[in-house]
């Protein structure tokens, strides 16, 4: 096909020209590293990892009858002695990303390992804490064994249980006043059940209050960068993709200006042919560089373009009329020396104007954003927008739509004035 | 077979009749020179005869097709040597025939041959992969000229191909074409050299200013400002004595002298020249210099317009 060979010779072309390579690939990812060093991310990890501590908990709380048939009123399980109880509360569903429990029955052996660093705490309940709680004036130890080293990484953990463990004693401090209050075994016992129920039906909120999770060094900061940077690399991309579309489209004014566009014309080769794939080359050059633009700053600054699907419809609502509005502006002077100074402005001023959305933070109902819809740019950002905020598919069809619709202007106004000139 | 045949062909520019109503044929296998100096028009008749300009009226007929109606069937018989380089500087010169062949609908292996018999006859085989825009100009002159051999044509256009280069490409260029012409290519060549356009033709049509002024062989052409050669001979004495005695030497047709320098006009300034020498001896003359000037096509163009070829 000879309009492959075109398109093979035009890409081969551009491909050499350094100029248009930093352009099309390096002030992109270069401008958008620089705004990554600036703000002190690290984008190459912006994943909240926080490591999982591994906890060894010895329960030995062998329980008492005022326990029995007690529920735990989030997961329904029964609950059967205090020590059971502090576990739920605090190893929840919600806290099992940052806690690695393992159950065990021996205390020591448990040590043994927190000290070997094959776990970073161990917890002892005793076998009377059930016991304990329920009798009046006796005392009891929870114990939590770390070692200093630790001590900053288990800071949450241990106060959890200290809210847990400080919530109990006031319980259990109305237990002692109710217990001297009456010599009635029947009424002590009743006493005792009433606050056992209390303490074993914790509501939810209070739970969540009790167990405050906090970890240091979350990286908040790094996902506030994130958030900048998808937008930055996008815009970066799009006004070069417009860029490169104008840049390669001029290529048909070079040819006719060097002569190899009249000694294309003198060829077996019709002008349809010809000019179909000088169109075609400005196309694909668009597209491989959107293309190499959205998976090298995907790893790069692990930015989540969004669904294959949606990245796929973007890179579409971009390339197309890039290619178009290429072609289009460059019907509109009579030579490569006419074109810089136009081409600048033009693609200045336009790339302005659709880069509004950004500017707003997306917020799609500020007006400066609406203006960003008046040319081709902002309907290309704002399909790259919605395909980054996870949408569903149709909320991207209506943008795609009139970024073709764009494209069709420009080739229905473009075209002919290129086939009248050169055919 | 008339491998060209063109009929009253007349381009106007805005205010330039640049072609006035030129018609000529060429027979296969010739070469036919279109010589004129700058703005005769040589440029807007090849630019018309491969389709890039059409003529406000007139027909051309290239190998029987008419290139108004079987265009496609006509360019496909024709190779385009363009006055202006016409290649792309930053492919190499194997890349840009390689895609100059499959323009030309060439493909596979008959590509990869003929690119390789191009790179041989332009002489840059061993430098095929440098990029065209670090060529010297000759060099560029060449692959130029071997993108429009590569598919073999019937018929070469060649708009002054030898402008601005060196004296020994020159010559690799006019041996080409020589040897090309010998394989049975039809050339249609332009330019304003006298010298080439006498080494190469087989016919030679002269334009001025949009018009053919004259055409035929070169001896036809030459018959025009009639064919004697013109002698400048200086000698050692007074020359009236001298001029006596030449001016009896059959085939001198006309004897004039100033102070020891006389004028000649010849039928054949190599046959009377032993003569004259004879004559000169016997009579202790010594001659000093000679100057032959058998006309040319550059009288002839001064004879038709007036002025000279190259001003
Ligand atoms: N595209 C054009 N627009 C206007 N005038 C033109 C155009 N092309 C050629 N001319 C004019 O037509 C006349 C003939 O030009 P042409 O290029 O055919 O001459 P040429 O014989 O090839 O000259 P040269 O030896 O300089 O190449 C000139 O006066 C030139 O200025
Ligand atoms: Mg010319």
């Amino acid at each position: 096909m000879k309009i492959f060979d075109i398109v093979i010779k035009d890409l081969t072309s551009s491909f050499r020209s350094l100029f248009l390579l930093i352009f099309m690939f390096g002030i992109p990812l270069l401008v958008t590293g620089m705004f990554t060093l600036m703000f002190g991310g690290n984008p190459t990890e912006p994943e909240i990892t926080v490591p999982q501590i591994r906890v060894i908990l010895v329960n030995m709380d062998m329980g008492d009858p005022n326990f029995q048939n007690r529920m735990d009123q989030q997961s329904g399980l029964p609950i059967t002695s205090l020590g059971n109880l502090i576990e739920k509360t605090l190893f929840t569903e919600e806290t099992a990303q940052y806690y690695n429990v393992d159950n065990k029955s021996d205390y020591a052996s448990a040590q043994t390992e927190v000290n070997n660093g094959t776990a970073d705490v161990a917890i002892y309940f005793p076998s009377d804490l059930s016991t304990t709680f329920t009798m009046p004036g006796e005392n009891n130890v929870i114990e939590i064994y770390y070692t200093a080293e630790n001590a900053g990484k288990v800071y949450g953990l241990q106060s959890a249980l200290s809210s847990i463990v400080d919530e109990l004693s006031i319980r259990r401090i109305a237990v002692d006043t109710a217990l001297a209050d009456t010599s009635e075994v029947a009424d002590q016992n009743s006493t005792v059940q009433n606050i056992v129920q209390e303490v074993s039906s914790f509501p939810t909120t209070k739970r969540d209050f009790l167990v405050d999770v906090r970890t240091l060094d979350e990286p908040q900061q790094s996902s506030l960068i994130l958030s900048m940077l998808a937008p930055i690399m996008g815009g970066m991309m799009i006004f070069f993709a417009f860029f490169t579309g104008t840049t390669t489209a001029q290529s048909i004014l070079r040819e006719a200006e060097s002569g190899t566009l009249s000694r294309l014309f003198t060829t077996p080769t019709s002008h349809r042919t010809i000019l179909t794939g000088k169109f075609l080359s400005v196309l694909f050059t668009v597209l491989i560089q959107v293309s190499v633009l959205i998976v090298v700053s995907h790893y790069l600054f692990n930015i989540n373009w969004g669904t294959p699907l949606h990245v796929l419809i973007a890179i579409i609502a971009i390339v197309v009329p890039a290619a178009a509005f290429g072609i289009f502006v460059n019907t509109l002077v009579k030579n490569t020396k006419q074109s810089g100074a136009i081409f600048g402005g033009l693609l200045t001023v336009t790339g302005m104007i659709g880069m509004m959305e950004i500017f707003t933070g997306g917020n799609s109902s500020a007006t400066l954003s609406k203006v960003s819809l008046l040319v081709p740019q902002g309907w290309s950002i704002h399909t790259l927008n919605l395909s980054m905020s996870a949408e569903t598919t149709t909320a991207l069809v209506l943008p795609l739509v009139i970024s073709l619709l764009w494209s069709i202007v420009f080739f229905v106004i473009g075209i002919p004035r290129f086939s009248k000139r050169f055919i | 077979m008339k491998a060209i045949e063109v009929k009253n062909l007349k381009k106007t520019f805005d205010n330039t009749q640049a072609v006035q109503g030129i018609s000529f044929d060429i027979t296969q296998g010739q070469i036919f020179s279109l010589l004129g100096p700058n703005g005769a028009g040589k440029t807007t008749t090849i630019s018309i005869l491969s389709t890039l300009l059409k003529p406000d009226s007139g027909s051309v007929t290239l190998m029987g097709y008419d290139l108004k109606q079987e265009t496609s069937k006509a360019k496909a018989c024709l190779g385009v040597v363009p006055q202006d380089i016409a290649l792309y500087e930053d492919l190499t010169a194997a890349e840009n025939l390689n895609f100059w062949g499959k323009m030309y609908g060439l493909r596979g292996n008959l590509l990869k041959k003929r690119i390789q018999v191009v790179l041989e006859m332009i002489g840059l085989d061993d430098r095929k992969n440098e990029r065209v825009g670090k060529y010297s100009g000759g060099m560029k002159r060449r692959v130029n000229i071997g993108v429009a051999l590569l598919h073999n044509p019937k018929i070469l256009f060649m708009d002054e191909p030898t402008v601005g280069i060196d004296p020994q490409s020159r010559r690799h260029i006019l041996d080409s074409i020589k040897l090309l012409n010998q394989q049975g290519m039809t050339v249609l060549y332009t330019t304003h050299y006298m010298e080439e356009a006498q080494e190469l033709s087989d016919q030679i049509a002269i334009m001025d200013k949009g018009r053919i002024i004259a055409m035929g062989t070169q001896a036809e052409l030459i018959k025009i400002v009639g064919q004697s050669d013109r002698l400048t001979i200086e000698i050692d004495k007074d020359h009236s004595q001298i001029m006596d005695l030449w001016q009896s030497v059959p085939g001198v047709q006309k004897i004039s002298g100033v102070n020891g320098s006389l004028d000649l006009l010849a039928e054949d300034s190599n046959q009377v020249l032993p003569r004259l020498f004879e004559i000169a001896a016997v009579n202790n003359t010594r001659i000093t210099a000679i100057n032959i000037q058998e006309p040319n096509l550059e009288a002839v163009f001064l004879h038709l317009t007036g002025k000279a070829l190259r001003d």
